[in-house]
């Protein structure tokens, strides 16, 4: 697994939690702390990048979620259970994310699986 | 599986198998120790709560016992009792001490995910997310990188206590064990009257 393609799926959950937070202005400071928390681990992530690289390589800011996000995640509806969706399955795909990447990289993905499990559990408290 | 490009020769006695798989297994047997310990001084919800967390680490102890048999190691044995960083006198004490060996665990399995073996690194994967899902159920805060805190890196949750008082009485007489694996405070199997 690329690290970029890695950064491009963790920059969609950032950009997944702003448009929960446009949708649901009452829980925004419920969410607001989770989507920092992947925001770090997005900048983990990018430190992780070749130095040369920079971030000027793929774009930096809100993915191109257009290919990828499924028809039920239209940008206007992101519900907190979609977010529990989303964070089940970063979590779930890391395991297999690890098996190739460089010890520090497949350190980094274990502690971040850890947290999106945890995001699942957390966010059942949230409700919308 | 044991071919090294980067990294040095592992000890060559006592260690074969990789020095993670065997941290882990230490932190787990410290847990299944401090479950004993949490289970004792809690009720009602929070005892359920300890006896889930007390027999998820046995089963995971039990499974890395397991597969550092299958490669060739031999298991570390738990200590005869552990030094807890602080006094357990009730259920409050008792939470705390359950985020702190929830945390310390996940430290150790972050350390097996960078492990060689794709097998084990997947094992270290869901170790740790279940690790730091009972964390938050302990209590519910939540830091951006589980295991990495640094809250959970500076001392250890539950040291084995040696039998004897100075460090040195066990250090000095290593009987039967020349070059244990990894266990720098091995404990003895005697008894702990060295108070």
């Amino acid at each position: 697994m690329l690290l970029t393609s890695l950064i491009a799926g963790k920059e969609q959950l950032v950009s997944l939690y702003g448009r929960a937070v446009a949708a649901l202005p009452a829980r925004t400071a419920a969410l607001e702390p989770f989507r920092q928390r992947h925001a770090a681990h997005l900048q983990a992530l990018r430190a992780l990048l070749p130095a040369g690289s920079g971030t000027g390589t793929f774009p930096a800011s809100p993915a191109p979620a257009s290919s990828s996000a499924s028809p039920s995640e239209r940008p206007s509806a992101v519900s907190v259970e979609a977010l529990r969706d989303a964070e089940r399955r970063a979590a779930s795909a890391r395991p297999a994310q690890m098996a190739t990447a460089s010890p520090a990289l497949a350190q980094l993905l274990a502690s971040i699986g850890a947290c999106e499990a945890v995001h699942v559990v957390a966010l059942g408290r949230v409700r919308d | 599986m044991t071919e090294t490009s980067a990294e040095p020769a592992r000890a060559p006695t006592g260690a074969p198998v990789g020095d993670a798989l065997g941290r882990a297994l230490s932190a787990e047997h410290a847990a299944v120790y401090a479950y004993g310990v949490i289970g004792g001084k809690t009720s009602g919800a929070l005892l359920r709560r300890a006896t889930a967390g007390f027999d998820a680490h046995r089963a995971r102890r039990d499974q890395l016992r397991t597969l550092i048999t299958q490669r060739g190691g031999t298991p570390a044995e738990p200590g005869p009792t552990y030094r807890l960083p602080f006094e357990v006198r009730g259920p409050a004490d008792a939470v705390r001490l359950a985020v702190l060996v929830e945390q310390r665990v996940t430290t150790a399995y972050l350390e097996l995910a960078a492990d060689r073996d794709p097998a084990l690194r997947r094992i270290a994967a869901l170790a740790a997310q279940e690790c730091a899902t009972r964390a938050y159920g302990w209590q519910p805060k939540i830091g951006p990188f589980p295991g990495m805190d640094r809250a959970g890196a500076d001392f250890d949750v539950a040291i084995p206590t040696p039998g004897a008082e100075s460090p040195s009485a066990a250090s000095s007489g290593p009987a039967g064990s020349a070059g244990a694996p990894g266990q720098e405070a091995q404990p003895e199997p005697s008894a702990p009257d060295g108070q």
